[in-house]
């Protein structure tokens, strides 16, 4: 069931291509902005690089969720769903992973050329640097769902989403910001352990608080 | 087959629904009538877990029901707006819903295939749904009740020949007909929404009135 779910919101966007090139475009906007704007040196670059690409990508973020959940109200297609034998937290499930989907392949894009512009090197620890992301990406995907979720009948939702989802994720950006950190500047594990214990935890408890609430939120 | 007892809503402090009691039993095609904002959707959206409802209970089959997945195929709504995802096509929009309802992948294609040429849509089939008239959306709406036809056993239907051409209305009644002759094979129950009292009484067995929250 989940697969036509996510299936479903794929082919809506290889079909529109709306959400993924907007969210390209503002992240790399943002990027050159900051490269042209700001005649930093290398180790100035280094101190404020992770919570720019931090910023950024809660900055696309928005957009995604915004986007992602408005699908499911033009024409009201939500009453397809919710009318029909989908339990609600399949739907929510759904959500996530089509967001993380999104969000990854956005990511996959906007990332090298952030290093690119910024002249900064790869992290060493890659698969350290990929594995905070993922889990940063869940984390912000679940919050973002269940917040999306319960306002997305509400008018002017687009306003209230950021308002809602920017306090709620602040303590995972700090831990996203803090580990990525030291990762760029190399860091063992053992230094930046507590920050990814704190993702993995905030990540997971919000999984699977939108699984246990979402049926709860999206009625009118 | 399907009792609401005491069900009430309200919108802030207008009572929409006041302790409703209803019910439609198998091979049963009753209409509802009710002048504009007087419940009748909302009620049809209660029934399908669109809309919450404050207090009384809904049974189906004699099992009170919580909006299980079980119920909720049981049960197929159709709205006053038809619903649908504009991007996709015709097809893809009614492949999504036959998955969702777990139709035999195998007969999927050819069952959609037959449902659009029921309605007159099957020129229509790979256009995206976004470029449909209202009247087309109509007719896609209703291929989801004839694709669907062996899962659920009560249609809901809300004002379902609003924006619908001649030929349409017409298609529509065979089509009430047909599920209405049928029902003593299938246990179809219809339950239909209107404002527009002569077609009603010619397409459903029993009329009621939904009038001050009360259904008489």
């Amino acid at each position: 069931m989940i697969r036509s779910l996510v299936l479903k919101d794929l082919l809506i966007e290889i079909k529109s291509k709306e959400i993924i090139s907007s969210m390209i475009a503002f992240g790399i906007s943002v990027i050159l902005l900051f490269a042209f704007s700001f005649r930093a040196s290398p180790s100035q670059v280094y101190f404020f690089a992770p919570g720019l690409l931090w910023m950024i990508f809660i900055f696309i973020s928005i957009i995604l969720l915004n986007r992602i959940f408005n699908l499911e109200m033009e024409n009201k297609s939500y009453e397809i769903l919710f009318s029909s034998p989908v339990d609600k937290s399949t739907i929510f499930l759904s959500k996530c992973i089509s967001s993380l989907i999104f969000l990854i392949f956005s990511q996959i894009i906007i990332t090298p050329i952030f290093f690119l512009f910024l002249q900064i090197n790869f992290p060493e620890n890659l698969l350290f640097f990929l594995i905070i992301i993922f889990f940063v990406d869940l984390g912000i995907c679940s919050i973002g769902s269940i917040i999306s979720g319960s306002i997305m009948k509400i008018r002017s939702n687009e306003i209230l989403l950021p308002i809602l989802f920017f306090p709620m994720i602040t303590p995972l950006i700090i831990s996203a910001v803090k580990s990525t950190d030291l990762i760029f500047n190399n860091h063992p594990f053992v230094d930046w352990k507590i920050w990814f214990q704190l993702i993995l935890s905030f990540s997971v408890i919000f999984l699977f608080s939108g699984y246990l609430l979402y049926p709860h939120v999206t009625n009118e | 087959m399907l009792r609401i007892e005491k069900l009430s809503k309200s919108f802030g402090q207008k009572i929409i629904l006041d302790e409703v009691n209803f019910e439609i039993n198998i091979n049963e095609s009753i209409g509802l009538l009710g002048k504009n904002g007087s419940g009748k959707s909302t009620f049809l959206k209660i029934l399908v877990d669109l809309v919450n409802y404050q207090n009384g209970s809904i049974f189906y089959n004699e099992k009170k029901i919580k909006m299980e997945t079980s119920y909720k195929s049981k049960i197929l709504y159709l709205g006053h707006q038809p619903t649908f995802y504009p991007s996709l096509t015709a097809k893809e929009n009614l492949l999504f819903i036959s998955k969702i309802y777990k139709i035999d992948e195998n007969q999927i294609i050819k069952k959609i295939v037959n449902s659009l040429n029921i309605v007159g849509l099957s020129n229509s089939i790979n256009l995206p749904v976004s470029v449909f008239s209202s009247g087309m959306l109509r007719k896609l709406s209703i291929s989801k009740a004839i694709l669907l036809e062996n899962i659920w056993e009560i249609l809901l239907l809300d004002e379902p020949n609003d924006g619908l051409d001649i030929e349409g209305q017409e298609m529509l009644s065979n089509l009430i007909l047909s599920w209405k002759n049928k029902k003593s094979n299938n246990n179809k129950s219809l339950l239909i929404v209107s404002h527009n009292e002569n077609w009603i009484k010619n397409h459903t067995d029993q009329v009621m009135h939904l009038t001050k929250g009360k259904i008489n």
